[in-house]
């Protein structure tokens, strides 16, 4: 498939997703519900501590892969089991169809696995003329249904009781009508003989302990103690990365596992088995165990420190509860056999390199995986580094190599900009502009840019009378979208600080902070933004670093470093500066001087929008709303820290889920009666008061900068 | 009676009275978080006691006309299973049962496909964070008992009651140590939640889980 025609199949599935409501409604009460019970389980547990733990036991584990399956083999041997590697998909099925063959199966049960999804196990039983039925409740109703899991953990996510009813009627179940009960009552009369009758039991593991060859498995509805018990032959199927040495490893994992998964304290069923059970007295044959143990990928992604803490993963699914693309198109769309952002990762290296090359675009890039991350796998920074490799392998574009070149080059990006700037009027409708001259790229690159200010930031700077030396003194980081589109919003920024006695320093030579080069995958363009940000800021004496725009403070922060590491005169410059770095509105609460009756309060209600990247990437923002009470009435609203659906680039290339996001926030803004909502991120605000328009909802938006500075008294 | 053990305390003595006061608050947690996971948490005294609660849940059901379904031969009066040792005097137990017509599975589990009422085990442990048993199966039947029985009483002395997670690593060493080995956490009850996220409990195991928590 050429990746044009992937692109088109793709953006169709996220069309039908977005179309359709009902999914729409069931996952957007999923993510309430999971936020709430996940708080509630994680009070009073050390979620930092434990996930470190876990972190350390599966990097300790996969340091000494090789190792600890040698050993699983030796101990599950001496045990009665015979394990297998298979190296790919294809070895693993042959392995399994080989054990029905010599066992003369003709029937099996399986209790839920990822793992056995990854290898497509199912067709290739039923191929082989064996029977398979999944015994995992949501399992089996996809089964029925001719269905994929479309979660990890809650694989029917996506079906309502009446459809699940529906499809048990048509399969012949009796009993499934009425209500949630009578359908898993129907469910368990159904499968019960069936564990009895079937010649195999296939089941996944969350553990192979190599100090004794045991296999741990969890579940909360117990068909995978049953599939293990029951059937002669027995298959258990895992992932290389699920070995680990000795019990005590399981610990940590089993304190994060089900919390992170559903809210649960723990799994209903945890069970360890070692070794081929004994024979059943009844027929005295000797059972069979075969434990497969799956590489498809994961050996190639051990040997690469880059992609190496993606196995760390305890497919948990947290990932996907709490991403706001999750929670508008589902799993169906939001990953392929893996799901949610570690299923973005995933599924592009698992079965082969060339799978799912689209899917990896589909991240806004807020951070929210990376903070409930259990194994603290970071899903998003393996995001880009997937991207990052898709470019390096010719991914790319002409527009997109052009915009790489441009962007570290300072004079140039402003002068094609002043250029667009001077051919936009023809299209430049209500502030907002379609379709930009000067394409950068065309498939799925940057296709449109907001309308240009009349004059940039820098342009303006002379022009506002800061004071000079002052008590204190801040350099400004101004950013794309100040620089060029909102200079008004980083002027009245500016101009509170001089007010309140801080020297602003705008150092001339700075650029684009390289974000949107690195969330497309350009390395050599965000080593260069990176480089010319430290020379600009080099010997500038400050006593804060800002940035109205918390998606550059957090990215520079967060990843220069990384850039310098074979550079340490850049590397200790950022060092310094990077101490500095605060965000504009807790600088204001600290530095500002600001107090109520400078303001003009007028009865209107402010709601606030609280930006991912200030949230979750500065970890800051928490008393934010303090300044929204010093103009307004604020008014606190649930969806306050939903994702407004910006994302950089992710708007441009998704923009019917973008709206979405915004769209839904907008109109619960509304129903509560906002007159004005607040943020502190230039990207925010454009998303927002974009779609409002768009929308004709009358809810004016503003940088909390301009909401403060237009509030204030004049002075007489 | 909060002054007199402070007292005790004082004096440098009052061990008992620690570790009963210990074993206070451990029975606590354990029954709040059990039941939180769905389980019933009850202390019916020593095993006695502990027999007669599992033996009143079936004649309970009996009563409201509940039995497990299509029991192998036919025959429709309850039965359970009985995991006694030696020393519980397993003979005279299982006449406690019989004499009031329910019919007890000593062997042959792998034959009950549709199910058992009620299956009275004993247990490894107990975690007293999580509420849950540790429960480990050497023989099939047992092992089996503890997944078709509709319902699970499961017997826990006090004495093996732990705070947390970390009791666990000792116990599944020596047990994996053997082939065939089968041992499982057990928290409430069988449980899904797959539809709606609507948890429904004794989707494949046991319908309800009691803990009968005994003072031997």
């Amino acid at each position: 498939m050429s990746p044009s025609s992937t692109w088109k199949d793709y953006r169709r599935k996220v069309s039908g997703a977005l179309a359709d409501q009902r999914l729409r409604e069931v996952l957007g009460r999923f993510a309430g519900d999971y936020a709430r019970s996940r708080e509630e389980v994680f009070r009073g547990v050390d979620f930092s501590r434990l996930r470190d733990e876990v972190s350390e036991i599966k990097d300790r584990a996969l340091d000494d892969n090789a190792r600890l399956l040698r050993r699983f083999a030796s101990e599950a041997g001496k045990r009665g089991a015979e394990v297998i590697l298979a190296r790919d998909a294809a070895e693993a099925r042959e392995a399994i169809l080989r054990t029905a063959r010599e066992n003369e199966v003709r029937s099996a049960v399986k209790s839920k696995s990822m793992t056995a999804e990854e290898i497509a196990l199912n067709p290739a039983l039923e191929a082989a003329g064996i029977k398979v039925t999944e015994t995992d409740l949501g399992e089996f109703l996809i089964q029925l249904r001719g269905e994929a899991p479309s979660h990890m953990v809650l694989p029917a996510i996506h079906l309502s009781r009446f459809q699940a009813a529906q499809s048990f009627r048509e399969a012949g179940i009796p009993g499934a009508e009425g209500s949630v009960e009578n359908l898993v009552r129907a469910a368990r009369r159904r499968l019960r003989p069936l564990f009895f009758q079937a010649d195999m039991g296939i089941t996944g593991a969350n553990f192979l302990l190599a100090s004794s060859g045991a296999v741990g498995v969890c579940s909360n509805e117990g068909n995978a103690r049953l599939c293990l018990s029951l059937p002669r032959v027995n298959v258990i199927l895992a992932g290389l990365d699920k070995l680990l040495d000795g019990p005590e490893d399981c610990l940590p994992i089993l304190e994060l596992l089900a919390r992170s998964a559903t809210g649960q304290r723990i799994n209903g069923y945890v069970t360890w088995t070692a070794g081929a059970l004994p024979a059943a007295p009844a027929d005295g044959k000797r059972r069979i165990l075969k434990i497969i143990i799956l590489d498809n990928g994961r050996g190639a992604l051990l040997k690469d420190p880059a992609t190496r803490p993606i196995l760390r993963c305890l497919r948990c699914g947290a990932c996907a509860n709490v991403c706001p693309v999750y929670r508008l198109v589902g799993g169906h769309v939001m990953g392929d056999v893996y799901i949610g952002a570690v299923g973005l990762v995933l599924s592009r290296y698992l079965n082969g390199s060339d799978r799912s090359p689209v899917l990896q675009d589909n991240c806004l890039a807020c951070g929210a995986c990376r903070e409930v991350c259990p194994a603290k796998c970071d899903p998003l920074r393996a995001i880009l580094e997937v991207r990052r490799r898709g470019r390096e392998s010719g991914g790319g574009s002409p527009g997109l190599e052009l915009f790489s070149l441009v962007l570290p080059r300072r004079p140039l990006f402003r002068g094609l900009l002043r250029l667009a700037r001077g051919l936009q009027a023809p299209y430049a409708f209500g502030g907002g502009i379609r379709h930009l001259p000067l394409a950068f790229a065309r498939d799925g690159g940057l296709r449109s840019l907001p309308a240009l200010a009349e004059k940039t930031f820098s342009e303006i700077l002379p022009s506002l009378e800061l004071v000079g030396a002052g008590r204190i003194s801040c350099a400004v980081f101004s950013g794309c979208a100040h620089e060029f589109v909102l200079p008004g919003e980083l002027a009245a920024g500016v101009r509170l600080l001089s007010r309140a006695g801080v020297q602003v320093l705008h150092p001339r030579k700075q650029g684009c902070c390289g974000l949107p080069a690195a969330a497309l995958g350009l390395e050599g363009a965000a080593r260069a933004a990176a480089r010319q940000n430290v020379d600009a800021f080099r010997g500038v004496d400050c006593d804060y670093l800002t940035s109205l725009c918390p998606s550059c403070a957090s990215y520079m922060r967060e990843e220069y470093p990384r850039f310098f590491a074979d550079d340490p005169e850049r590397l200790e410059i950022w060092s310094a500066l990077s101490r500095k770095i605060i965000d504009f509105g807790s600088l204001l609460l600290r530095e500002g001087n600001l107090r109520g009756e400078l303001f003009v309060r007028g009865g209107e209600r402010a709601a606030y929008h609280s930006p991912c990247h200030l949230r979750l990437g500065l970890k800051a923002g928490a008393s934010h709303v303090d300044l929204i009470e010093l103009a307004a009435a604020y008014l606190r609203t649930p969806l306050e820290n939903a994702c407004c659906g910006f994302g950089g680039c992710f708007s441009l290339k998704f923009p019917e889920e973008s709206r979405a996001m915004a769209e839904e926030k907008l109109a619960d803004y509304q129903r509560r009666g906002a007159a004005v909502v607040v943020s502190d991120c230039p990207g925010c605000v454009m998303r927002l008061r974009g779609a409002a328009r768009e929308m004709g909802r009358p809810l004016r938006v503003e940088h909390t900068a301009v909401f403060l500075e237009s509030r204030l008294k004049k002075t007489p | 009676m909060e002054e007199r053990r402070g007292v005790a305390e004082e004096r440098g003595g009052g061990v008992e009275e620690r570790r009963s006061e210990k074993t206070r608050e451990l029975v606590r947690l354990f029954k709040s978080r059990a039941r939180e996971a769905g389980a019933v948490v009850v202390e019916p005294g020593k095993l006695d006691g502990a027999l007669a609660y599992a033996l009143d849940l079936v004649l309970a059901r009996e009563a409201a006309g509940v039995f497990a379904e299509a029991k192998e031969g036919g025959d429709p009066s309850s039965l359970v299973f009985l995991d006694l040792k030696p020393e519980d005097e397993p003979e005279r137990r299982r006449e406690m049962f019989a004499s009031k017509g329910i019919r007890v599975a000593e062997e042959g589990l792998r034959k009950c496909a549709g199910g058992i009422d009620l299956a009275f085990t004993g247990c490894a442990l107990g975690i007293a964070e999580s509420g849950s048993v540790l429960i480990e199966t050497r023989t099939e039947d047992l092992r089996l008992a503890t997944m078709l029985a509709d319902l699970h009483a499961v017997r826990l002395p006090k004495s093996l009651l732990a705070r947390d997670l970390s009791a666990l690593p000792p116990r599944l060493r020596r047990e994996l140590f053997h082939s065939g080995s089968f041992v499982s956490l057990v928290t409430g009850p069988s449980r899904t939640a797959d539809v709606e996220r609507v948890l429904t409990l004794g989707v494949h195991g046991p319908l309800e889980l009691h803990v009968l928590l005994t003072e031997e």
